[in-house]
């Protein structure tokens, strides 16, 4: 067919009324038409009116094309010629074209035409078919007629006389050849059959169009409507083949939105999903797709989705979408039409139902499930984004579930879906809230452990976060809540040790900022200590006290306390006491806590004063345990420093500095268990400083109190020797007495105290007293069985030689006088008496007594002849009787003097074993004088040398 | 205090400095007797002090003088002698014996001072010491005729020994010039003694 301009037109048409498409098309002949291409079609007279028209809009080019057309034909040549025929054919055609486009155009621009208007567009109209069939009979033309029929057939059209229309059409199919000559046309009448309801006379007409194919710009509408007649056939199963066959058609790149389907393919859409519901829903479609999937084929089951759920058939809407899944269960589309199937049942109100879909879905589209191994997540960050919204929404569901019913199924449930949105959303910030409900559920089902590796992974697994810190304290709180579940001390170490400890230290430095931080060094190196982690607790409490200086003086005295300890154990006694008194002085005055820190404060010093002993300072040291007592009175110390101090002062020899200090402690801590001792060292130190008395005393005092019998014992006795060295013998006496009183055992030692008692009565002259000591030393050694000695026996044989010689003194008392019988029995009794204590005091053999006795009893023996000598002489005897008498005397006198000779010279006989004291030397000097011819034999010394050679 | 003391006590002063009283005692000293020469004026003068106070009576006086004799010029035997006799005479026999001990030291064959120091020995009672002087002072001089006497006394009286006093009393009356009644009747007591055993 030959194209001339007219025919441009008509071209425009067919595809303008491809372009219109309509749930129920009505053919829309009246489509737009260019205007610039209309002016294609004008007389050069009339493109230059166009061309020069310079007008604002296209209805007044056109109307401009129209009126030079119009002026062409009524001001032009006569039609006589031709050429000229022919271009007033074609001028005719075109006001025709150009008028009907206008009327066309102003029908479509308006919502509804008034009555004025529509009688005005009438009278166009037929003005307009009044053109074309001037056209048609003046100028007929086989090649022109059949377009300038359609004209005219649109013209009917629009005029409401569809018979007259139709029956131009057809004229044009009888007159003017095949359908396929005349495609326009055919799908006209198509059309036309299709709006009469001859949808078997549609299907043909489009039929024949279809079978042209593409070469004919109506293929595809005649395809669409194909489906359309087979729709209203009621032939559902042949309608949903065409429609499908019809989208599959469609380039994919047009499916790719369902709102970018506009016109056909959406209509199409529509009515395949309806066909589909007619069939019995999704089934019908799973007929119809292969096993690989095309492109359209989301689309027709999500529209046969939503078909079902707009008419609120959720379970047919959810058999849709599953209808795919099931077939197509990795395709991209997938996991949307899943969550549709939640969302639907969410609209429904089916809340279980809904939330088995979502479980099902991250179960079947979570991260490390297969879609995501066909799929890359860079191209799906909207499914991503709904695995991890449904994970947080189960976490959700299951936790609160588990919250209210207390169920453990529940917890672990929850625990699941917190666990996997933690996993398969790593590190990234939105996972934070997850995991602190994972965390927090953790730490309600008592999972302290796995709460805690939680809270740490929160803290400390991602880039630093608003809550960082939180996290990190919260994993030490369940840390501490573990600890607290723990029974057996030995795991409760090897947790703090290993975890505990660790995160606390992490949580300090990461987050030195956090309120907390203070509270958790000072229980860190509380327990760190505790465990004998010195190395942790010094760091702990170090930064406690250096870096948070103002923090609460609770944690501070807890800091300075623990770093007292730590250098009190190593020994740094200076560090020590600072830090000591640095914890006192987070304390108020009244606070009880005080007092321990003050015995901490006060050993500290008090160890300091220890080293300066060991390092031979002991003047040093006692002023050292003096300033621990300054320093902290009151502590427990206090007593044991006071006495060291003393102690100190002693071993440097500085008594006069002892002996003030240890009066203050003994006046202070009397009941001390050092306080014995001290009395004992403060007699030492009167006895060292010349004040014998005042020793007594503090011995006398000692020996009351002592524990040790032993130790009271000897001060009674230390006391007593004082008293009578300081020449108190009274205090002596008494102090004496006294430790005979108290102290029979051993036997030795009284004998000894009774010594003394015997020395000071005998310097007080009282004769009776001594009388007395001497018989009970004498009974003391009688009993003292295997304590006997040779002391004791020295003791004795003094004392039994006291007596004697007291006897002796008796003895010498007496004179013999008349009456002489009465008075000389009263001297020989005295006389036996005294000689049996001299015997007695002999039996004890000891040298020094028995050469004494032995000598008195000779001048016994010697004074009762000597007595009888001396004796007075009757005095009636006149010369011869008293001279006879006085040979009488000297008779009875001689055995005597014998006597004593003998016993002298036994006395001298004592020489050969070695004895000579004065005893023996006083028997040898009455022996020269009484035997003179024997004994008066004096050595003679060699002359004084006058010269010094 | 004699002025020779006073001189002594300065130079003890200046000695103790230098090497202590041994010097003195190795015979460097200048109080040395050298020969023949005239001790010097103090050292006699000192004797001669002591020699009066001991006839005074005044034996503490003469302990002093010749117990600084004894230390500052102890080569002098004489002060040796007469301070053992003057401490006898205090009944110091103690001291006595201490000071004939140390004379001896310096004069070993000074029979005098050994049977001094016999005698001493007596009065302390030592009496077989006593007896060992004794015999040691006749070594040293076996004409001393007192200390067989006195040996005599020791064995008679305090050793018992009958036979050891009479030798000794024999050769005393053999030693002496002149036979000693008294000590004639000594032994004829001792020989009535043994006779009567």
């Amino acid at each position: 067919m030959r194209v001339n301009r007219g025919n441009i037109g008509w071209l425009l048409l067919a595809f303008g009324l491809m372009g219109c498409a309509s749930p129920d098309p009505v053919s829309r002949v009246a489509d737009l038409v260019d205007p610039a291409s209309l002016a294609e079609g004008a007389p050069p007279e009339a493109a230059a009116v166009n061309a020069g028209a310079s007008l604002a809009n296209p209805d007044q080019h056109r109307q401009a094309a129209i009126d030079a057309y119009t002026a062409y034909l009524q001001t032009g040549p006569e039609p006589s010629a031709i050429e000229d025929a022919q271009v007033r054919a074609d001028a005719l055609q075109r006001v025709g074209d150009l008028r009907l486009q206008a009327v066309r155009q102003r029908m479509l621009g308006e919502d509804g035409p008034s009555e004025p208007a529509a009688n005005a567009e009438s009278t166009e109209l037929a003005a307009i078919a009044a053109v074309y069939e001037q056209l048609l009979r003046e100028h007929p033309s086989t090649e022109r007629d059949p377009a300038v029929l359609y004209q005219l057939a649109q013209v009917y059209e629009l005029q409401g006389e569809g018979e007259a229309s139709f029956a131009v059409l057809d004229r044009v199919v009888s007159e003017y050849g095949p359908a396929d000559a005349h495609p326009e046309v055919q799908f006209r009448r198509a059309e036309r059959f299709y709006a009469t309801g001859d949808y078997s006379a549609a299907y043909s007409a489009y039929g024949s169009l279809v079978a042209l194919g593409d070469t004919t710009p109506y293929w595809h509408q005649a395809q669409y409507k194909i489906a359309w007649t087979r729709y209203r056939q009621n032939r559902h199963a042949d309608a949903l083949d065409e429609f499908l066959a019809l989208l599959a058609l469609q380039p994919a790149g047009q499916l790719k939105t369902e709102s970018a389907a506009t016109g056909r393919i959406e209509d199409a859409l529509t009515m395949a999903a309806r066909c589909a519901d007619y069939l019995g829903g999704s089934a019908a479609l799973d007929q119809r797709f292969g096993t690989e999937v095309a492109a359209h084929e989301p689309l027709v089951y999500a529209r046969l989705a939503e078909h079902h759920l707009a008419n609120s058939r959720y379970a047919d809407a959810v058999a849709a979408w599953d209808g795919f899944i099931r077939r197509h269960p990795l395709h991209r589309a997938a996991p949307g039409f899943l969550m549709n199937q939640a969302h639907a049942f969410d609209s429904a109100g089916f809340a279980p139902e809904a939330l088995a879909i979502r479980r099902r879905f991250v179960a079947e589209y979570g991260l490390d499930q297969p879609f995501w191994r066909h799929h890359d997540r860079a191209e799906h960050l909207d499914t991503l984004a709904v695995v991890e919204k449904q994970l947080d929404v189960l976490a959700r569901h299951f936790h609160a579930r588990a919250q209210q019913d207390k169920d453990s199924a529940s917890y672990a449930t929850a625990a699941g879906y917190y666990r996997q949105r933690v996993v398969q959303f790593a590190g990234q910030l939105a996972t934070i809230p997850s995991h602190f409900g994972l965390a927090d559920l953790l730490l309600e089902t008592q999972d302290y452990t796995g709460a805690g590796e939680a809270y740490t992974q929160i803290a400390y697994g991602y880039p630093p976060h608003a809550r960082s810190a939180e996290a990190g304290y919260a994993a030490l709180l369940a840390n501490q809540a573990h600890l607290q579940s723990l029974a057996d001390p030995q795991a409760k170490a090897q947790w703090q040790r290993a975890e505990m400890y660790p995160a606390m230290r992490r949580f300090a430095e990461q987050f030195a900022d956090h309120p907390k931080v203070p509270a958790v060094l000072a229980q860190l190196s509380e327990r760190a200590f505790e465990l004998g982690e010195q190395t942790l607790a010094l760091w702990a409490a170090t930064r406690l006290v250096n870096q948070y200086p103002q923090a609460d003086p609770v944690l501070l005295q807890s800091g300075w306390t623990r770093l007292g300890y730590l250098a009190f154990d190593t020994g740094d006694y200076p560090r020590a006491e600072h830090a000591f008194a640095s914890a006192l002085h987070q304390l108020a005055v009244d606070d009880i806590a005080r007092q321990p820190l003050l015995d901490q404060l006060g050993l500290s010093v008090y160890r300091q004063a220890e080293a300066l002993i060991a390092g031979g300072d002991p003047s040093a040291a006692g002023s050292e345990f003096l300033r621990a007592v300054a320093l902290a009175p009151g502590s427990g110390i206090e007593p044991q420093a006071r006495y060291d101090a003393a102690a100190a002062y002693i071993q440097a020899n500085d008594w006069l500095r002892a002996i003030p200090v240890l009066q203050e402690y003994l006046s202070r801590f009397a009941q001390h268990e050092l306080a014995v001792e001290a009395q004992h060292k403060l007699a030492v130190g009167w006895m060292e400083t010349g004040h014998p008395l005042r020793a007594a005393r503090q011995w006398q005092s000692l020996a009351e109190v002592h524990p040790r019998p032993q130790v009271r014992r000897e001060a009674a006795w230390q006391a007593a020797e004082l008293f009578q060295q300081g020449g108190a013998n009274g205090l002596a006496v008494s102090a004496w007495s006294d430790y005979v009183q108290r102290h029979p055992t051993p036997v030795a030692d009284l004998i000894e105290a009774r010594a003394q008692l015997l020395e000071l009565y005998e310097a007080a002259g009282d004769a009776a007293a001594v009388r007395a000591q001497r018989r009970a030393i004498i009974q003391a050694d009688r009993n003292a069985a295997s304590e006997r000695s040779r002391r004791t026996q020295l003791l004795a044989a003094q004392a039994a030689l006291g007596l004697a010689v007291e006897q002796q003194a008796n003895f010498d008392a007496i004179r013999l006088s008349a009456p002489f019988e009465r008075s000389l029995a009263r001297k020989q009794v005295a006389m036996r008496a005294t000689l049996d204590g001299f015997e007695a005091a002999i039996r004890y053999a000891i040298a020094s007594v028995t050469s004494e006795a032995t000598y008195r009893s000779a001048e016994v023996y010697a004074g009762f002849a000597s007595a009888m000598m001396d004796s007075e002489r009757p005095s009636q005897l006149d010369a011869d009787a008293l001279e006879e008498y006085e040979l009488l005397l000297e008779e009875q006198a001689y055995p005597f003097e014998e006597r004593a000779i003998a016993i002298h010279t036994r006395n001298t006989e004592y020489t050969r074993d070695g004895l000579y004291d004065d005893w023996v030397a006083a028997s040898y000097r009455d022996l020269a004088r009484m035997m003179p011819a024997r004994y008066a034999k004096e050595e003679r010394d060699v002359a004084v040398h006058a010269s010094l050679r | 205090m004699s002025r020779f003391m006073r001189r002594c006590a300065e130079w003890a002063l200046l000695l103790a400095c230098l090497s202590g009283c041994a010097s003195l005692q190795s015979g460097s000293s200048a109080l040395e007797p050298a020969g023949d020469e005239q001790p010097p004026a103090e050292v006699l003068s000192s004797h001669q002090d002591a020699l009066a106070h001991l006839e005074a009576g005044r034996f503490g006086a003469a302990v002093e003088e010749w117990r600084a004799l004894t230390v500052y010029a102890p080569a002098y035997p004489g002060p040796w002698l007469n301070l053992v006799l003057a401490l006898q005479r205090q009944h110091d026999y103690v001291a006595a014996e201490n000071e004939a001990r140390k004379g001896l030291e310096f004069h070993p064959e000074f029979a005098d001072l050994q049977h001094q120091l016999a005698v001493v020995l007596r009065h302390r009672g030592q009496f077989t010491a006593a007896k060992a002087a004794y015999q040691a002072a006749l070594a040293m001089d076996p004409g001393f005729a007192l200390a067989q006497r006195n040996l005599g006394v020791l064995c008679d009286l305090y050793l018992h020994d009958l036979e050891c006093a009479q030798a000794a009393y024999a050769e005393y009356q053999q030693l002496s010039s002149e036979p000693d009644a008294e000590v004639n009747r000594w032994l004829a007591d001792l020989q009535r003694r043994r006779s009567a055993r």
